[in-house]
This record gives structure tokens, C-alpha cells and sequence, in this order.
């Protein structure tokens, strides 16, 4: 952001826009991993059905479904702590792209099993929070993808306990 | 290393810690889940490979639990009879239909409520075997009925597998037509030697007991209503 705008980089240096993206992406994915940490059989049973994991390889599925939880939180407490703030953001953002993708082509396929609307179709995408309207969570996931990639392009350090790990942030 | 890179290798180092802190969670949460086990195989795999041939003692590796030494078995009764038509909605045909291609029995409504008004039903020659979580177990179940979580064998198999290898027949169910816990938990007893002739799953499955306003049990078995 460096070649922003003055009035963005002024924005970006309060630190606010950089907080707001902690506190939601933090706090969604503190929510909904422990969701899923609550009932790990529920989680991979709405892993399988995407139909990703090879049949041959069952450990794959349920090492997914076992790490994925514990994952989410600890990246959620990261980001609301301040610590690593954009390789954090950067690994949720790659998992966000993966969830985002496989959400919409199995609505996709519902929709078309079913000869619906792709927002009249309501699954268990295994997010954690039961049964969802498709195209609110695929509208979800785009905001949430969009903060972190705020996150990513954010300058400040304002706020964060330890902004990076393989070197000290910048001072606020 | 410039930006682009360290933000890469950041990720990565965090990635990497954040799915271990995953795996250790789950490696002490209660519910947590087995890596190596193939929690789908009996919905998957055809049938007669399911399950061991029925002399045969009970395969302990598969379900990575411990299995007691398989008991001897009484005669088999006659499966009931299973009109496809007798089943509620297509829905509950086209699952029964699923279940006899697995190599069990479906059992209808009416079926279902015969064998639990069964004189054997309270000596236990007919077992009900209910399938779903421990939570929903816990908030009702049909009076007397077992349970088999498929996704936890291990904390029951113990004791429930000495009294299905002595039932003449084994009613197993869990929510109803759309759930496969039932099957899979009827084929965890195939597989571990129960008669296969002896083992039905009852299709409408708890929503279609409840809403015939038939008996329940609250709490643990034997809790009452």
C-alpha cells in the first residue's frame, strides 16, 4: 500500500481496517472450528460428501477432519492476537479458496441433481453451523476471503502483539 | 528473502503448527477420530466382503477395538418378510432397497413395532440396537434398546456383543430413512460374526417411532421414560 493513496495509507496506519479484519476472520474461524471440534463424526461425514479423498486412503479423510478444527482456531487466535498476521492470513486465505471452490461445485451439483436455483440450494457443507443457504455461505466466504486478503496488503502493525515471526514488524 | 517470500514461508511454518495443534486436539478430544480406521468401508464395500464367513472369529484389526471370543450361536429364526410396498414413501423403499444390497434385512413400521411387542422382546431374544450419538441416545431411545455408535465402537461393542450373538433377532435403527448409521452399525455386527439371517434395520428409524408416538426411554438403558 505504499503507492496508495495518502487518504488509504492514513486509513491503513490507523490500523483500523487491519483490526476489523483480525476480530471477524479471528473470530469466525474461532466459532466455527469449535463447532466443528464439538462433533468431529458430523465434520467427516459433510467431508465425504464432497467426494475429494480417495476411497483407497481413508487416513487422509480423517486426518483432514481431525486437523482442520484445531487448525481453525489456533489460525483464529493467531490473527486476533496480532501474531504472524500475514502468513496467517495467507494460509487461511488458501484454505478459504479450497472450502470456497469445493462449496460452490457441490451446490452446483445439488442444483443441477435437483433442477434448482444455486441460492434455492441448502446443504450441510460441513462448515460447521448445519444446514446453509449455498449462496449466503459462498457470499460468507468471499467477505471473509476478502478480508484476508486486507490483512495480506495491510502495512500496520498497530494492535498486534507480534505482527511477524521472521522479523519484528514495523513500530506503530 | 524479500516479502512475497517470507509471508510464504510464515504461512507455511504456520500452517504446518496450526494442523499439528489440530491433530493434537483431536488426539485428546473424547470424540475425537481414529486416523486409521475406515470409518465408511461397510457403506462402500460390497457386501460379502463386509463381513467375515460366519464360523469365522471376529476381525478385531478392522475396527481397532478388541474383540471378546465370539460365542456360540442359537438356530436362526425366518427373516420377517419385507414387502417392498409396505415401506412409508419411496424414500423409505429406495433405502430398503440399499440395505438388501448390502445383505441386511429392512425392517417396516409395522415390522419394527411387532418385534418390539414380542414376548422375546423382554427376554431378550429381540434386541433393538440404537445407532445414533451418545447425546441423542441420552434424550430417548426405544425402551431397552442398546447402543452402537458406528464412529465409537470400541465403548460398546464389549458389552453388547455377547447379548446380539445370543438374540434371535437384532433391530437396529438410528434417525431414519436419510441416516446410514444403522447400516453401519448392523454390518459392525456382521462383521464381528452376528448372523447376518438375524440382524434388520428398522428403515423409518427413530423420527418414524416418535411420530407414531410409540414408547421411549429417556437417559441411560433401563432409565425409563
Amino acid at each position: 500500500m505504499t503507492d496508495a493513496p495518502s487518504g488509504l495509507r492514513r486509513l491503513d496506519e490507523s490500523g483500523l481496517p487491519l483490526l476489523l479484519a483480525r476480530l471477524v476472520v479471528g473470530g469466525a474461524f474461532i466459532s466455527l472450528g469449535a463447532l466443528k471440534l464439538r462433533d468431529p463424526v458430523a465434520f467427516l461425514k459433510a467431508l465425504r460428501e464432497y467426494d475429494m479423498f480417495p476411497v483407497a486412503h481413508p487416513w487422509l479423510m480423517n486426518a483432514t477432519a481431525a486437523a482442520l478444527p484445531g487448525a481453525e482456531i489456533t489460525c483464529g487466535l493467531l490473527l486476533l492476537a496480532g501474531v504472524a498476521v500475514r502468513g496467517t492470513a495467507l494460509f487461511l486465505l488458501a484454505m478459504l479458496l479450497v472450502f470456497t471452490t469445493a462449496i460452490a461445485a457441490r451446490a452446483s451439483a445439488v442444483a443441477h441433481e435437483k433442477s434448482l436455483a444455486l441460492c434455492a440450494v441448502a446443504f450441510d457443507c460441513g462448515c460447521g453451523a448445519g444446514v446453509q443457504n449455498a449462496c449466503r455461505k459462498l457470499a460468507e466466504n468471499t467477505g471473509l476471503i476478502l478480508l484476508c486478503l486486507l490483512a495480506l496488503a495491510s502495512r500496520s502493525r498497530r494492535w498486534c502483539w507480534r505482527g511477524a515471526l521472521l522479523r519484528r514488524g514495523p513500530a506503530s | 528473502m524479500n516479502e512475497v517470500a517470507r509471508t510464504v514461508v510464515e504461512a507455511v511454518v504456520i500452517g504446518i503448527a496450526a494442523l499439528g495443534v489440530g491433530l493434537l486436539t483431536n488426539s485428546v478430544n473424547r470424540d475425537g477420530l481414529a486416523l486409521d480406521r475406515d470409518y465408511f468401508r461397510s457403506a462402500e464395500a460390497p457386501p460379502t466382503a463386509a463381513r467375515p464367513p460366519l464360523a469365522a472369529p471376529a476381525p478385531p484389526a478392522t475396527h481397532a477395538v478388541p474383540a471378546p471370543a465370539p460365542t456360540p450361536a442359537p438356530a436362526p429364526t425366518a427373516p420377517p418378510s419385507t414387502a417392498p410396498s409396505a415401506f412409508a414413501d419411496a424414500a423409505e423403499t429406495a433405502t430398503a432397497e440399499r440395505l438388501r444390497e448390502a445383505g441386511l434385512q429392512p425392517l417396516t413400521q409395522a415390522q419394527a413395532l411387532a418385534a418390539f411387542q414380542d414376548p422375546q422382546y423382554a427376554a431378550g431374544g429381540t434386541i433393538f440396537v440404537d445407532a445414533r450419538k451418545d447425546e441423542e441416545y441420552l434424550e430417548g431411545h426405544v425402551p431397552g434398546a442398546w447402543q452402537l455408535d458406528h464412529y465409537h465402537l470400541e465403548r460398546y461393542i464389549d458389552a453388547l456383543l455377547p447379548v446380539a450373538h445370543e438374540a434371535l433377532q437384532v433391530v437396529v435403527y438410528c434417525h431414519g430413512k436419510d441416516c446410514n448409521d444403522s447400516e453401519a452399525a448392523a454390518l459392525d455386527l456382521t462383521g464381528f460374526g452376528v448372523d447376518p439371517a438375524r440382524v434388520a434395520v428398522y428403515v423409518g428409524g427413530w423420527t418414524a417411532w416418535t411420530e407414531a408416538g410409540l414408547p421411549v426411554e429417556k437417559g441411560p438403558r433401563g432409565g425409563g421414560p
